[in-house]
Parts: C-alpha cells; sequence; structure tokens
C-alpha cells in the first residue's frame, strides 16, 4: 500500500465499490459497475483483469473461492473479493468524495432538485 | 447453463489478447475470453447488429491499447507504476516486447522488398475499402446525433408518414404528458429580393420550442421568444450559418437590419451556429431561414391540411413505451372525434407512431451500409487469405534460418512471435496505406454525388477512424500472419537442416493449407462478384425503364408565382388565379415564339423531381362504387408535347379545354362538381376499363367529374423505381392556378445553355422581378432519381473487380509457387519419358479441382447471403440464375487461365536443365 490515503483512481474505487457488496467473479463484476454507472463505465474484460491482477498485488482485492458454487459453470470461475486494506481505502475514498460533494453542493453546483425522475 | 465450447466471438477474442504478454493470458486470458463471451451475447440481445459493432470496436481499441500497455509497463519496471519485483525473472527483458523485433523485422522484410510491397499493397487495397466504409458508417449510424442528449429527442408522423395538421398538433401539444418539449416545422420556399439578385430561399416554419427542443444556440443576435409568436408580433426571421456566410459575407450587422421575403419587410433576429444542423440539414437539404409559426391564426385550423412535422423531447422518465401508449389513447380520441381526417379509409384510427430521431433520420440507409461494410468485409477477408498464402510460400524458403535459429535456443513460442511481428509491421504499413486509400475514396463521394444517404456529407477521416484503421490493421496482421507462423515454427529441425532436403511432411501440410487459402478466395470473390452482378444488373434495368417521357432536348425551369400562404403574406403579385393563369399564357407565349422551340407547357411540379407534384383522390366511374386513389396533375396545353408523352388513345389537352377561374377564386374543395376535360394513364384506363373502350367515359372525384378525352402511357413522376400508379391530368386553368407553383416545360432542338439563358430572360421580360432557379434538362431530372442505386452498385461493383483481381492474381501465384516446388519431381517426370500432355492435365487437374471447390463453396454462400440484397436490386430475383451462371463462368475462366499458364511453363521446361540446377 504505497499510497495510502492518497485518492483512489476512479476505476479501483468503483471495482472495489462493486466488490464492498459480496465477492463477484469478473463477468458479474462488469454488469455491477455497468449497472452503478448507468451504463457509462464499462470495462473491457480483459483490461478488467488487468486491473484486478494489480489490485491483488498492491493487496486491495484477493482471489477467492466462489461463494455458493450453485452452477456447474460458475464453480470453475475466479472469484474476488474486497481485502481488509481494501475496504478501508474504499471507505477513505468514499469519505474523501462525500466531503467533495457536500462543498460542490453548498457552492450551489448541484441542482437542489437532482433527485432522479 | 451448462459450459459449451467457446463461442466465435470468444475465439476472436483470445487472438486479440495477443496483444497481451503471454504471462496475462495463460492465467486469466480464459476467464477474460469468457467474460467477453457472455458481454457479447448480452448485448446481442439487447441492441443487435449495431450494440456489437460498438462492443467490438471499444474491445480491440480497448484490448490492443491495454495489452500494449501491459507489455510496455513489464519491459519498463522501472517506468511502471506497481512495482512488481518477481515478474521479469523468467526472461530478460529483451525477449518480451515487441519492440526489440523490430530491427530485425525492418532487415527482414527489406530482404524481400518485392514480397514485402506486394503483401503491403494487398493490405492496403482491403484496409483503405473497410477504412472507408467504415468512416461512412460510423458517421452516418454509430456517431450520436449533433444534439444534447440525443436519445431523448423522438418524432412522429401521423398514420404511415403523413404529416399532422394543426389542430393535431395543438391537441397533442395540450394534452400529452409525455414530452419535455415538443414542436414542429413545416418547410416552404421563400424569395429574398432586398438587394443584389432575387434569390428563393428555403424557408423554415417553426414553432416556439423547436429551437429548444435541438439545443440550438445563436452565433449573433437571438433566437426566438414566445413574444416573436403572438398575433400580431413584428416580423421576424433567424437566418441560418451558410446563408449568412453565402449571402452576407458573415457581416455580424445583419442582425437587426431588414430584409425583403416575398415582399414583406422582415427583421433579423440572429444567426445560428456554424455546428447547428436541423434534423432537414441532416439530409444534406438545410433549410436557409427559419420565422415563427403562429398556431393560432385561424386561417390554419383546418384539419385536413396535413403540413407539420413535429419533433420532441421525452419527458424525464417517459420511455418510448409509456409515451406511445399516451399518444394511442390520444388517437383514439382525436378519431372519435374528428372522423373524417383522423381516420383511415378502412375506419381505423390514424395512430402517431414514436421512432427515435436517430433512427427517423438514419433507419432506412442502415441496412445498405450495413450491407456494404460487410461486403468490405469480404474483401479483407481476401486480402488477408491472399497474403497468407504468400507468407506461407515465403514460410517455405525460410524453413531453414527458423530451423537454425531454433536449433540456436529460440523457443516456439519467440519463433511464432517474431512471425507474427513481422506480418503486424507489414499489415501496420499497407494499413497506412490504406488511410490514405480512404482519404481520397471520401473525396471521391463527392464525385459520385452519393445524395440520399443523410449525414454523408461531413464524413471525414478521423482520428476514430484512424483508430479503427490501427485496430484492423493489426487483427489484419494476426489473421494472415498466425496461420503461417505457427505453421513455420512445426518445422522439424534436422531435416530442414539438412541439405536440399524437402520436408516432406510440413510441406504437404503447407500445401494442404495454400489450398484451402485460394479455395476460400476463389468463394469470397465469387460472392462479392455476384452481389455486385446483381445490383448492376438491377441498376442496368433501372435505367432501361421506359419513363415514359422523351427526355432528350426537354428543359424544365421551377417558379413560384407569390406565396403559398392562405393569405397571410398574399400581399405581392400573384394573389389571383387569374393573374397567375394571366402570366402563364403570357410567358408560354413568350417562350412559344422562340425559333427552335417545337412545344411548351407547364404544370404544377414536373415529373421526376422531390416532393408534392400534385394532389391524391379517389376516382370511381360513374355510378360505380369501385373507386382507386389516383393523382391529379393539372397541365396546361402542349405540356404533354413537350415531355414527348405517349398517347395511347384520343388526344391531349387544348389550350379550349381551359377554362377561367370562377369569380370567387376557390379550389379544389368547391362543393358541386364540375366537369373538366381529363387525359388519364394506362394503368387507370386499364384498371377501370379493361376492355380498353374508355374515350368518353366519365370518372368522379369528390370536386370533378372527369369527361375522358385521352389516354397517355404510365408517366413514373415519383422515379424509375417507382410502382404503377393511377394519374390523372386535369386542364391547368382555373384549379391548377390555385397552387404557386409552376414548372415550364420546353421542348426545342437548340443548345440546352443558350435556351436556359433565353427562358430566365423570358421571364423576366414579362415580370422583371421574378426570381427563377436556372433551369435544368429532363436527363438530368430523371438521372437525379437514380443517384443513389447509382451509387450502391458502383461502390459494390468496385469492390467485386479488387476482389477478383485479388483471387486471379491469389490462384496464379499459389499455382506457380507449387509449380515451382514440384520443377524437380516434373523434370523427373519428364526425362523417365511421361508425356508433357499428361503433366499439364495432372497441374492444371489440381488447378480445377481448386476452382471447382471455390465455386461450389461460393455459391452456396452466395445463395445463402442473396436475402441481404433484396431490397436493393429492382426487377431482378436476388437468386437470379443467369448472374450467377455468368459471373461463375466469369470466374472459372480466370482461374482456369491462371492455372493454365503456370502449367504450359512447367511442362515446357527442358528437363536436363531443371535436374542440372538442383
Amino acid at each position: 500500500m504505497e499510497y495510502a490515503g492518497s485518492p483512489l483512481n476512479p476505476r479501483d474505487y468503483l471495482i472495489l465499490l462493486s466488490l464492498s457488496e459480496g465477492p463477484r467473479h469478473g463477468y458479474g463484476l462488469l454488469k455491477d459497475v455497468a449497472r452503478l454507472t448507468d451504463n457509462e463505465v464499462r470495462f473491457d474484460p480483459a483490461n478488467l483483469y488487468r486491473s484486478l491482477k494489480r489490485m491483488i498485488k498492491q493487496g486491495l482485492v484477493s482471489e477467492t473461492a466462489a461463494p455458493e458454487p450453485n452452477s456447474d459453470e460458475d464453480e470453475r470461475r475466479r472469484y474476488y473479493a474486497v481485502t481488509e486494506a481494501g475496504a478501508g481505502r474504499v471507505q477513505a475514498e468514499a469519505v474523501r468524495l462525500d466531503r467533495l460533494t457536500r462543498v460542490a453542493r453548498e457552492r450551489r453546483l448541484i441542482p437542489d432538485s437532482e433527485a432522479p425522475a | 447453463m451448462t459450459r459449451t465450447s467457446p463461442s466465435l466471438a470468444e475465439r476472436l477474442y483470445r487472438s486479440l489478447l495477443l496483444a497481451y504478454p503471454a504471462e496475462f493470458r495463460r492465467t486469466v486470458g480464459c476467464e477474460a475470453a469468457h467474460a467477453f463471451g457472455r458481454l457479447h451475447r448480452d448485448e446481442w440481445r439487447a441492441a443487435g447488429l449495431k450494440g456489437l459493432m460498438v462492443l467490438w470496436r471499444r474491445s480491440v481499441l480497448h484490448v490492443i491499447g491495454y495489452g500494449l500497455k501491459e507489455r510496455w509497463e513489464r519491459r519498463r519496471p522501472s517506468l511502471g507504476r506497481h512495482q512488481d519485483p518477481h515478474h521479469n525473472r523468467q526472461r530478460p527483458p529483451q525477449m518480451l516486447g515487441l519492440v526489440p523485433n523490430f530491427r530485425y523485422v525492418v532487415r527482414s522484410l527489406a530482404r524481400t522488398p518485392a514480397f514485402s510491397l506486394m503483401a503491403i499493397l494487398i493490405v492496403a487495397l482491403g484496409v483503405g475499402a473497410t477504412t472507408t466504409i467504415y468512416s461512412v458508417v460510423d458517421n452516418v449510424l454509430l456517431r450520436p446525433l449533433p444534439y444534447p442528449d440525443p436519445q431523448e429527442l423522438v418524432m412522429f408522423t401521423k398514420g404511415e408518414g403523413g404529416s399532422l395538421s394543426i389542430p393535431d398538433f395543438r391537441d397533442i401539444y395540450d394534452q400529452t404528458d409525455a414530452f419535455a418539449s415538443l414542436a414542429a416545422w413545416t418547410d416552404a420556399d421563400l424569395d429574398l429580393t432586398n438587394e443584389g439578385i432575387p434569390e428563393r430561399l428555403t424557408v423554415g416554419r417553426v414553432t416556439a420550442e423547436f429551437f429548444s427542443v435541438l439545443g440550438a444556440s445563436p452565433a449573433v443576435g437571438r433566437l426566438f421568444t414566445a413574444g416573436d409568436f403572438a398575433p400580431g408580433a413584428n416580423k421576424v426571421v433567424v437566418v441560418d450559418h451558410g446563408l449568412w456566410q453565402r449571402r452576407w459575407g458573415g457581416d455580424p450587422a445583419l442582425v437587426g437590419s431588414a430584409v425583403i421575403l416575398d415582399g414583406e419587410t422582415v427583421t433579423v433576429l440572429g444567426v445560428l451556429k456554424r455546428d447547428f444542423q436541423s434534423p432537414e440539414g441532416l439530409t444534406g437539404n438545410e433549410l436557409d431561414v427559419w420565422v415563427p409559426f403562429d398556431l393560432t391564426a385561424p386561417e390554419w385550423q383546418h384539419r385536413n391540411l396535413w403540413l407539420l412535422s413535429p419533433i420532441g423531447r421525452l419527458a424525464p422518465g417517459a420511455t418510448l413505451a409509456s409515451a406511445q401508449a399516451e399518444m394511442d389513447a390520444l388517437a383514439e380520441t382525436l378519431a372519435v372525434d374528428h372522423p373524417v381526417n383522423n381516420r383511415d379509409r378502412d375506419g381505423r384510427a390514424f395512430y402517431f407512431p414514436l421512432v427515435p430521431l436517430h433512427e427517423a433520420m438514419v433507419g432506412s440507409v442502415a441496412q445498405p451500409l450495413y450491407v456494404l461494410l460487410g461486403a468490405v468485409g469480404l474483401l479483407l477477408l481476401i486480402a488477408c487469405a491472399n497474403v497468407a498464402n504468400l507468407f506461407l510460400a515465403r514460410g517455405t524458403d525460410r524453413e531453414r534460418e527458423i530451423a537454425l535459429r531454433s536449433a540456436l535456443g529460440a523457443g516456439r513460442g519467440r519463433i511464432v512471435q517474431q512471425l507474427l511481428t513481422e506480418s503486424v509491421a507489414l499489415a501496420l504499413l499497407g494499413g497506412a496505406l490504406g488511410a490514405g486509400i480512404a482519404v481520397v475514396s471520401i473525396r471521391m463521394f463527392g464525385v459520385f454525388d452519393a445524395v440520399g444517404i443523410p449525414r454523408m456529407s461531413d464524413v471525414v477521416v478521423d482520428w476514430r477512424v484512424l483508430l479503427f484503421t490501427v485496430a484492423l490493421s493489426t487483427l489484419t496482421g494476426v489473421l494472415f500472419g498466425l496461420i503461417p507462423a505457427l505453421q513455420s515454427a512445426q518445422t522439424d529441425i534436422c531435416a530442414a537442416l539438412q541439405e536440399g532436403a524437402q520436408n516432406a511432411t510440413a510441406g504437404r501440410h503447407r500445401a494442404k493449407l495454400r489450398n484451402s487459402f485460394v479455395v476460400a478466395e476463389i468463394a469470397l470473390a465469387l460472392m462479392l462478384l455476384i452481389g455486385a452482378g446483381l445490383l448492376f444488373n438491377s441498376f442496368l434495368r433501372l435505367r432501361s425503364v421506359d419513363p415514359g417521357v422523351d427526355p432528350d432536348d426537354v428543359t424544365v425551369m421551377s417558379l413560384r408565382l407569390g406565396a403559398f400562404d392562405f393569405g397571410s403574406i398574399a400581399s405581392g403579385r400573384y394573389s389571383t388565379e387569374g393573374e397567375r393563369i394571366q402570366f402563364t399564357n403570357d410567358l408560354l407565349e413568350t417562350i412559344r415564339a422562340f425559333p427552335n422551340v417545337q412545344a411548351a407547357g407547364a404544370t404544377m411540379r414536373m415529373p421526376f423531381g422531390s416532393g408534392r407534384c400534385c394532389w391524391a383522390t379517389d376516382v370511381a366511374p360513374s355510378g360505380s362504387e369501385d373507386s382507386v386513389m389516383a393523382w391529379m396533375h393539372p397541365v396546361t396545353s402542349a405540356f404533354m408535347e413537350a415531355l414527348g408523352a405517349t398517347l395511347v388513345a384520343g388526344r391531349f389537352h387544348v389550350q379550349g379545354d381551359m377554362a377561367a377561374p370562377a369569380p370567387s377564386g376557390g379550389g379544389a374543395d368547391d362543393d358541386q362538381q364540375r366537369t373538366v376535360a381529363a387525359v388519364i394513364n394506362r394503368s387507370l384506363a386499364e384498371r377501370h376499363w379493361p376492355d380498353g373502350d374508355v374515350l368518353g367515359r366519365e370518372l368522379h372525384t369528390r370536386s370533378y367529374i372527369l369527361s375522358i378525352v385521352g389516354v397517355v402511357d404510365d408517366i413514373r413522376h415519383f422515379g424509375l423505381d417507382s410502382p404503377e400508379q393511377f394519374d390523372a391530368y386535369l386542364p391547368y386553368a382555373p384549379d391548377g392556378a390555385f397552387f404557386p407553383m409552376l414548372d415550364v416545360a420546353v421542348r426545342s432542338s437548340g443548345d440546352s445553355d443558350n435556351l436556359a439563358a433565353a427562358l430566365r430572360q423570358a421571364v423576366w421580360s414579362v415580370d422583371p422581378e421574378l426570381p427563377v432557379s436556372p433551369p435544368h434538362t429532363m436527363n438530368d431530372r430523371i438521372s437525379g432519381t437514380i443517384t443513389t442505386p447509382r451509387f450502391y452498385s458502383m461502390l459494390l461493383a468496385a469492390f467485386a473487380a479488387v476482389a477478383f483481381l485479388l483471387a486471379a492474381s491469389g490462384i496464379a501465384s499459389s499455382m506457380l509457387y507449387s509449380v515451382g516446388q514440384r520443377q524437380r519431381e516434373l523434370g523427373i517426370r519428364l526425362a523417365l519419358g511421361a508425356q508433357r500432355r499428361s503433366l499439364m492435365r495432372m497441374v492444371v487437374g489440381k488447378g480445377v479441382l481448386l476452382t471447382a471447390l471455390g465455386l461450389s463453396v461460393g455459391i452456396g454462400g452466395a445463395f445463402a447471403l442473396s436475402r441481404v440484397l433484396d431490397s436493393f436490386v429492382f426487377g431482378i430475383s436476388t437468386t437470379d440464375p443467369m448472374t450467377f451462371v455468368a459471373v461463375s463462368l466469369l470466374l472459372a475462366t480466370v482461374a482456369m487461365l491462371a492455372c493454365y499458364l503456370p502449367a504450359r511453363k512447367a511442362a515446357g521446361a527442358d528437363p536436363l536443365e531443371v535436374l542440372r540446377a538442383e
């Protein structure tokens, strides 16, 4: 964890955010990130695995067994989960973003009727 | 779900992953490909072919981009952001990347310049053609429309393609919640007469929210506000950027000044930004000026006046389906309240089908463009097969070099990587050349005049397209390099290193591969050729359709007498039918007095134009309810003679058929029927009186009793490919003069340029202030209706010609090569007494077999794909046996020739020479 406390890059943040709900395999992560961002962020699968490999090295993510091997296929897939360090980083980042968002709202950058229709 | 074998998409994706380091592929490559396969299926279900295109484009760019980045970061760990002390241990750094190979690659390619140049050219052709069409597809179909949040924009029509009446639009505007904003426009012509030459402008009359729906903003001045639409407001106009530049040189002082439009003084409010395109502008016909349309004016409140094209932005939370449901409910209410104008002929309500703006704009060209993209895809495959064959042949020659390298310790992966790098480098060079070809080809589209394809005018080769080209070239390089590379890497070291020995197993394997490439090339080329043949054939048929007129020596001129405005700006001249008829008579008399003129006549709108030419109404024989819809064309005397129409029976109109206008004015909506002399077309005559006794009979419409005086051959008013229709021609006076449009046709033996100048002078001698569009010939008008089919068939023919050349050269070079390889064997056979003739038969026989195989695969493929051409062809089946046979014979002949020449060379060799050369 060479950058503890520094901002997390947005992709890593999305990956950790998605995994904070529970372990997922690659395809599940792709779909969940697309859902979280209203289809705005769509990882290329290979690039996602590239990020995951790096995050494993950084100790933010670990490989894990399938949570509930309910189908032949999913059992063989690699599942990924947040490590403690990863959970700490994503929480720190969320707090940081929240603080920044509050500033933006105070400065009227975000319309009050921002709630989705 | 059970585990299935990897789909084609997965396998393609895995080959893309070659961009990543091997270690990455080994550990998670399979996972990534699997995830991609599932995404691919999702995308196909959710968004179809278009979704897949977007997915693939993104994936190719991302995989290659990030893959190379990953390699780079691993190669230079000190520069990488994320250090890993272990990952570099197995191999020395220079073995890992593509870059260190580069010098070796350049040396190796430069050693065989002819081979390299050939391969580069072939790739350039394939990639160039594909890039060209892709840039069109990207710009026309994939790029979002130039509006904010374009996915929220929808259009709708009344029934199938009808415009809305003003009361329809106001009802929808007031009674629906589905739209955040809703606007409509209608276009017309206006004459600008304040300074310089009088000029005909196209004008959009728009409702209050038009510019805000499209998110437009002004370059100078302002756009409309609500006050501009109030009754009695000052007359104002917004000017398009193009007209501003052209007519006023971009002078900002135009804003606030007055211009004279249709005789009325109007203040210029502002000028739109340069990049603004209205929906009309997207189709290449940008309007010149925009004026407010006051929907509350009493003269517009007619439900039978279908005029408006609506465009709306969906409200937040509304979907296409929810909006449609709301519109359907309203349509049913309207059908009950206004049965005459809101029900179709069968009594069903006119619904308002909503279509996303993007689909409304480009939906009709999506299929042709994807077919063209498929066609260039085939061409690219042929190019790949061709180059792969070259590589295979070269692989044989390099066997010893490769064996030496592996004997010195290069692993199999290393050799594959080396050869792949070579092929990718070659492909990238070819791709660079191909991008140049694409830039030139897109310029050429201007020459082809590709009208009818929206957004075509702003197609450019930009960085998006260039990225695509780079990705495509890389993929091409991998595609044509992979099989030969794997093949070469299997070389048996010992056998290859033995002087003069032939590596029998690898050689046979390679020959088999080469043969299958040849078969594939012939098959693919045949499919393209058949497609092109069908389109070309269909185009010839289209051109040979009898237009129903004799277009040679006919010149056409368009005029407009006063405003088509139902009284709102009818302040100028020609406010009554009487004035219009007087002008028309005076003008025709002047023109008929010209020395070379044989006939001159006028109508509302000439055939083969765009837009409304006439009006449609139900006609039935007297005393019968058996009605059909027919088009009513008001024509003057000598009109048919001027067009050169063919009289089938009776006579054409004469001056005596024309009537004076009724004193009250009035138009086609008079309550009582009037009897007029009518000429009807052959189709209408045969529809009602198949036995042929037509003259003197009568047809009824709501306003007329048509007393038939003549029958004329069908004229294809709406273009050569339009289906047969029913037409009736009425005397121009009085009812034709109700409309301001006036087109004059002149048949003359004189020079058409002189005539054009003389015609304008003739108009100005009758009315010096009337704007005249440049006269044009009837032939130009007719060929204008077939530019789009001509564009498609020319393009496909060009691709097919390239494919044909590539396939022929592929066969020839492959045969030449295999004959060269067998020279020694053939020499021995000759020396042992074999007949030259039987040797020829042996060599040619193999070529015949390959050709026959390729042709049968190709015919099967063309047959299977024939349905995609259904909407392109005219008057010919997409499985037209003549085309299939003729094209197959052509290709077979060329293939035979390509086999025969090498065979003759082989059989003609002197056996002693051959054996001595060993």
